[in-house]
């Protein structure tokens, strides 16, 4: 059987096709992993950008050649070639030259490399010798080792000598070889180097043209498989030094690509509509991005700010956020966009940018470009947020509603009841927010929840009233008062600096709305509170930032009067409810069942009167609602808010997506879309929820916020999208100490003026530190009585040339600018007159209030206002002043002044200038507006510097200022050698000691 | 789509879901797995398969329509469960047509295909290796081409605060997992996967039958088949169809065509043995000491596991236990009890709310 053919179970032919065919799959799956390893989404992007960027370079290359001068080229061109020429009549020296050269050439490398490696003898040859006398010193070698040691390394640095002797000669010949040659060639070179500096932006262009361009060396170097080598198409990425992801397990710093499509975001050069938004440099790279700006890429890449998976390379995987609904569609036609479940912290969208900036600048006031931020700050504050919502940073702010304790000194309870329950139908623009009938309590989810609406109002009413203790002094008014005097009054001390009066839905601008809108207050209060509270309001309530304007009790009279004038339509007379309420029992038992179970509960009601309920009930619906997040309620001070806290664990800027509660709400399930909706209906969240009255949602509505109208009238949903982006700032993200921004003692000062400035509405008076808006406010206001004592009408009504004209004296008649008050005024006055105010322009009606600062106050507004005007705090010693002057007459004598001479001639001076005609005080007749400050208090109050700096050149300081220029133009000649310096230092010098009215004459 | 066929689809969908309820479905399944058994012959004729397979397909395909549906059967780690219901349904058709074949020829007298094939030794090369390799290219080739369609899901950074939900084991742990809903940690976790594995071990030991070896039957092996693919089908697969398809956010059960709704929630009923007799039988209320509270479910244990053995060998495994002997037997009997133990708890759990049949808090343990 020795032929026999090995018998098989599987014929073996078909296996071989098998074979074969599951060979060229795997083949075929194999490839095609290849390419999907290959093909990645970021590659297109740069391959577009480069196309892109090689049409502009060669748009760019044929400008610059077309620059290139003809004229210098074909001069250049022609000195080559007279080079060129040169060289050829010294072609046989040249040739020597280099045939010198060619030979010194071997000589020199050969040596050059000798002498290196006798170096590396040498230097192992003094490890050996070294080691060996440290073991010597050891007893573990002799003396002998060491010498043999020492035998090597002598050698070693003898034959290196040797070699750097022969090559010095070499490199000096072949240096002398260099220079004959340089001279031969001298003029072509500069020929040449003058060329290519002609081309150099050309020859640059070219070399950023190879880059980019298709030619076989960059499409084999992208080539599959051989791109491991030095691909031209690669993950560009920003490893951040020192910021960190939080993995919750482990921090691992950041990795920034997103570089790789937005190629052109950190760059100049790459704005303008023609380029695709994706390769846009950054709009704003003078902050953001660019080397000399305050975030440079390297450090904080892009993710820092705009939140988003850094270290992802596709669109959808980068956690890109849309816009709006529009930009939506666009993005899952484009990219086939959808949310990103899987990375906490998607990009921030466009309008909510801002909010990551107060990771880092936690410590300011107002972060320098941050607009949105910084009004949604602004925004927070006046709504009182943090009354409810304990939030870092805002724990010592004063409660944002008045003190409670005195209330029925100041309010009828038919009043307090109607605004407790609908403050903004009593007063439109109240920041005290609606509590009863949202949409969570209006009745459609349970009919009988108005009634208890009003139940609660009414006994929360009660309430109050039992705790409000009578005011320790409440004075008489002497009289009561004159309306037309009082409304004088009114118009004129400045009270519409932070009052509207006329019209209840007036939201006036940003300073004049600063306190209440005082429409209709004759409805709501007396003529006896009033006039307390003119004058001394921090008796009734003492956080309050309404100042004292220091009134003479006829003054404060007659203003109550005028103000009692306003009463509103819309005011109740009779809104008690009827006693025996069935809801009443209801609310009552609710909350006693909370605290006792059932039976206790209805047997404690069986014990109360009406009033006993009304109070009982009152007193939990505070709580439930929180109203002392607001206000100061006697008992009620310590009690915790009922609101979220902002900050630390449970921040709303980070809370997960999936424990935030959306209800049956159909909205975006994003952070900020949530928090948006809250702001404007805060009960939304009940939509079809079936809950108790007092499980309900209590949120209350902002409504001066959430329905703010534009100038026009249209809808301002702007205002909640910055409320949002700045309450979207808080995070628990801990933030590494190097990225944030502690201001220097320097800013912190400025940062406290700024508040202060802020908290007291300086701005509606002032101008300061440039703000546009500072002091235009009480400017309208004083031009409006201006208008009607002048032409009889109103301002607004007025002819641009009549109103111009008055705007001008209004300015007269206003308070200063603040811009350069640490320039012209001494601390000390300064810090003595923010405490106590005087009067320095005694013609000016608009008076000064005395807030009531504390010394720190005064000490922060101080430094506040001298620091901003470049001065050094505490004070800038400046030259001290000398009564002295000498100066050179037509002769050349040296003529010298001092002491009471001095003086004399400089009192001639100031009575020549008749400076105290206007700086006097005010005669019969004369026209008010050319008054000025009197000299009296100049020597206390200004800094001398500023005086000259101020006659020199009053405009400088105030535009359109009433204080003449007299120097240059009106020096005199026969006074201290006719030289203006002298003469302008001789009347500061002489204003600056006047101290007493004699002075003057 | 008009009006009426959406609404009928709706209700075929509400029907779909109401079937799933837990101890319906299982109790379909278990008839089902039974009457395929008894009925192995008729079924797997290439008819009747045919029209199953293609029912099965159709029923696939008309789900898919469904969101719900689509959202969990695409979800890429869910996509070879999918695969795996249809191969085991292929795998399960493919044994039992064989066995059909076969049992058919034995009756005649002509013994299994396979010994038609071949009586005679085969090649290691290339009759076995030669095949392997083949199969092992074109598995690398399907693992790659599936690696390339169904890119491994990466998703958020893992975090100790929040786990997501549901939180499910990988696709071949989920029956282990849905033990889990209805013993202990001890006894789910530890002590029946062991049992698993050294059940699965000990089958040579306990089954020296040569009956069956090398060829395909079902009438010579009934019970060992069918105790074996019971505990496979009924017993795991069918979990994991559970654990994949069933169980959603909270691991509450879902319908197949029901939303997955976080916020959905279950009434947390659920009452120990002890509790039932002393509180709902007796109404004496909890007895303090854990031993007498806790008596009928010991009783109820020893009675399961210590007297039940000796009372079937005397009744339903009578035949059985002369050849088995003490030991064998005991192994066996033990082994399909606690299998059978898992079903009674399921079924107890889903009918009458039973929590634990031994509670004893006191020392961490719980039946």
């Amino acid at each position: 059987m020795a032929d026999k053919q090995p018998e098989y179970f599987y014929p073996m032919g078909k296996l071989h096709k098998l074979f074969f065919l599951s060979s060229g799959l795997m083949l075929l799956a194999f490839l095609w992993m290849l390419w999907q390893d290959y093909d990645r989404e970021w590659k297109y992007f740069q391959r577009d950008f480069n196309q892109f960027d090689v049409a502009r370079i060669e748009k760019d290359k044929r400008a610059a050649q077309d620059a290139i001068d003809k004229q210098k080229l074909a001069a250049l061109k022609a000195a080559l070639a007279e080079g060129e020429k040169e060289i050829v009549k010294h072609e046989k020296e040249v040739r020597e030259i280099a045939a010198k050269q060619a030979a010194l050439l071997g000589k020199i490398q050969d040596h050059t490399q000798q002498a290196q490696f006798a170096k590396a003898q040498v230097d192992s040859a003094l490890f050996e010798y070294e080691e060996s006398r440290h073991h010597a010193e050891k007893k573990e070698l002799d003396a002998a080792d060491v010498a043999a040691r020492k035998a090597t390394l002598d050698k070693h640095r003898q034959h290196m000598a040797e070699e750097n002797g022969i090559l010095e000669p070499l490199t000096a010949s072949q240096n002398a070889l260099a220079a004959d040659l340089k001279q031969i060639t001298a003029r072509r070179d500069v020929a040449q180097k003058g060329l290519e500096d002609l081309h150099a932006q050309v020859t640059a262009l070219e070399g950023r043209h190879a880059r980019v361009e298709t030619n076989f060396q960059n499409t084999f170097r992208n080539l599959p498989f051989f791109d491991f080598i030095d691909p031209t198409i690669k993950v560009r990425q920003y490893v951040l030094p020192e910021y960190w992801d939080d993995y919750n397990f482990a921090r691992v710093y950041k990795v920034e690509r997103c570089t790789t499509c937005h190629l052109g975001i950190d760059k100049k050069g790459w704005e303008g509509a023609d380029v695709p938004k994706v390769f846009r440099s950054h709009p704003r790279l003078e902050l953001y991005l660019g080397g000399t700006s305050p975030h440079p890429i390297e450090k904080f890449g892009c993710t820092t700010c705009h939140d988003g998976q850094g270290r992802a390379l596709t669109f959808n995987d980068a956690g890109h956020t849309p816009a709006d609904e529009a930009q939506t569609k666009e993005w899952e036609e484009k990219y086939h966009w959808h949310p990103q479940h899987h990375w906490d912290f998607p990009m921030k969208p466009k309008a909510h940018l801002e909010s990551t900036c107060y990771k880092c600048h936690t410590q300011e006031e107002e972060i320098r470009g941050a607009d949105h931020w910084n009004r949604g700050r602004r925004l927070f504050e006046r709504a009182g947020c943090f009354g409810c919502h304990q939030t870092d940073g805002f724990q010592h702010m004063r409660k944002i509603g008045p003190d409670l304790y005195h209330l029925a000194d100041k309010v009828t309870r038919d009043w307090a009841y109607q605004w407790i329950l609908d403050p903004p139908a009593l007063r439109p623009t109240t920041r005290m927010p609606k509590v009863f009938n949202l949409s969570n309590t209006d009745g459609q989810d349970d009919k009988n929840d108005p009634q208890r609406n009003a139940v609660a109002a009414d006994c929360i009413t009660d309430y109050l009233f039992s705790l409000s203790d009578p005011m320790p002094v409440l004075r008489v008014p002497p009289g009561p008062g004159d309306p037309e005097k009082g409304r004088a009054a009114f118009d004129r001390v400045g009270c519409k600096a932070c009052h509207l009066l006329g019209d209840k839905h007036d939201t006036g601008d940003e300073y004049n709305n600063f306190g209440p809108n005082l429409t209709g207050i004759g409805s709501k209060t007396t003529h006896k509170w009033i006039f307390n509270w003119l004058k001394d309001p921090k008796a009734y309530f003492a956080g309050t930032a309404m100042p004292n304007l220091r009134l003479s009790d006829a003054e404060a009279t007659d203003i109550a009067a005028w103000l009692m004038a306003s009463t509103d339509p819309d005011a109740p007379n009779q809104a008690k409810l009827p006693e025996q309420n069935p809801l009443l029992d209801e609310l009552a038992i609710t909350y006693l069942w909370a605290r006792l179970g059932p039976s206790d509960a209805e047997r404690e009601l069986a014990g109360y009167d009406t009033q006993k309920k009304r109070l009982f009930v009152g007193e939990r619906m505070i709580n439930r609602q929180g109203c002392f997040g607001c206000h100061q309620i006697k008992g009620m001070e310590k009690i915790t808010p009922i609101g979220v806290t902002f900050t630390g664990g449970g921040a709303i800027g980070s809370k997960d997506i999936d424990r935030i509660d959306f209800a049956f709400v159909d909205i975006p399930k994003t952070r900020h879309d949530w928090l948006k909706r809250k702001v404007r209906d805060p009960r939304v969240y009940d939509h079809l929820r079936d809950r108790t009255y007092d499980d309900k949602l209590r949120m209350p509505r902002i409504t001066w916020l959430v329905d703010a109208k534009d100038k026009e009238g249209k809808p301002a949903p702007e205002l909640v999208e910055d409320l949002a982006t700045f309450v979207l700032g808080f995070v628990k993200t801990e933030v590494p100490s190097t990225y944030r921004r502690v201001p220097d003692e320097h800013a912190a000062a400025l940062e406290a003026g700024k508040r202060l400035i802020k908290l007291n509405n300086c701005r509606s008076c002032h101008f300061v530190d440039n703000d546009q808006r500072g002091g235009v406010t009480i400017q309208t206001a004083v031009g409006e009585y201006l208008a009607v004592e002048k032409f009889g009408q109103p301002l607004a009504e007025l002819a641009t040339p009549e109103r111009t004209q008055i705007m001008k004296r209004a300015s007269v008649f206003s308070p200063p600018p603040l811009n350069f008050a640490g320039e012209r005024i001494q601390p000390l006055w300064l810090f003595d007159f923010l405490r106590a105010p005087t009067t320095v322009r005694v013609h000016v009606s608009v008076r000064m209030p005395t807030f009531g600062f504390t010394e720190e106050e005064a000490t922060t507004l101080t430094k506040y206002l001298t620091l901003t005007s470049k001065q050094k705090f505490p004070f800038d010693p400046g030259v001290p002043m000398a009564y002295h002057a000498s100066w050179k007459d037509k002769d050349g004598k040296v003529q010298e002044l001092s002491g009471a001479e001095y003086l004399k001639e400089a009192k001639a001076l100031f009575l020549m200038f008749e400076c105290a005609k206007c700086h006097q005080e005010p005669k019969p007749k004369q026209d008010l507006a050319d008054l000025a400050p009197s000299f009296l208090l100049s020597g206390k109050r200004l800094k001398p510097d500023w005086v000259l700096n101020w006659i020199k050149n009053p405009a400088a300081y105030i535009k359109g200022t009433k204080m003449p220029q007299f120097w240059p133009d009106n020096t005199v000649e026969d006074k201290l050698g006719g030289d203006a310096d002298l003469q302008m230092k001789a009347v500061r010098d002489y204003v600056m000691q006047i101290d007493s009215p004699d002075d003057l004459k | 789509m008009p009006h009426f066929v959406a609404e009928f689809a709706n209700y075929l969908k509400l029907f779909a879901n109401f079937l799933t309820t837990p101890w319906l479905f299982v109790t379909l399944a278990i008839v089902l797995f039974f009457a395929s058994l008894k009925y192995y012959r008729v079924w797997t004729r290439p008819r009747p398969a045919g029209a199953i397979a293609l029912a099965c397909v159709l029923l696939f395909l008309v789900s898919v329509t469904d969101h719900n549906f689509r959202k969990i059967v695409t979800q890429p780690d869910n996509v070879p469960i999918m695969a795996m219901l249809y191969i085991v349904g292929f795998f399960y058709w493919l044994s039992l047509r064989q066995a059909a074949i076969n049992d058919e020829r034995i009756e005649a007298g002509k013994g299994p295909r396979e010994q038609d094939e071949t009586n005679d030794r085969v090649h290691v090369w290339p009759d076995l290796v030669y095949i392997e390799f083949i199969a092992a290219i074109l598995a690398t080739v399907v693992l790659t081409v599936w690696s390339i369609l169904l890119k491994a899901p990466l998703e958020q950074p893992a975090s100790l605060t929040r786990t997501p939900n549901p939180s499910k084991a990988p696709w071949y742990f989920l029956g282990l997992q849905e033990m889990l809903v209805y013993f202990d940690p001890w006894l789910a976790g530890v002590v029946l996967p062991t049992l698993i594995i050294v059940g699965l071990v000990a089958i040579p030991y306990i089954d020296r039958n040569p009956k069956g070896a090398g060829y395909y039957t079902l009438k010579e092996r009934p019970f060992a088949i069918g105790g074996f693919l019971f505990g496979f089908l009924v017993l795991w697969v069918l979990l994991v169809f559970n654990g994949t398809i069933l169980r959603g956010p909270n691991w509450n059960f879902f319908g197949p065509f029901e939303e997955w709704d976080v916020h959905k929630l279950v009434p947390l009923t659920n009452v120990n043995l002890s509790e039932v007799v002393f509180i709902q039988w007796l109404g004496t209320g909890l007895p303090k000491e854990w031993y007498i509270r806790e008596m009928p479910g010991i009783l109820l244990v020893i009675g399961y596991l210590v007297v039940l053995p000796p009372i079937l060998a005397r009744t339903l495994f009578k035949s059985m236990y002369p050849r088995m002997g003490f030991l064998r037997y005991h192994v066996m009997i033990m082994l399909l009890l606690i299998e059978f133990s898992m079903l009674i708890k399921m079924y107890l759990r889903w009918t009458v709310n039973l929590k634990y049949v031994i509670a004893i808090p006191e020392y961490f343990f719980n039946i």
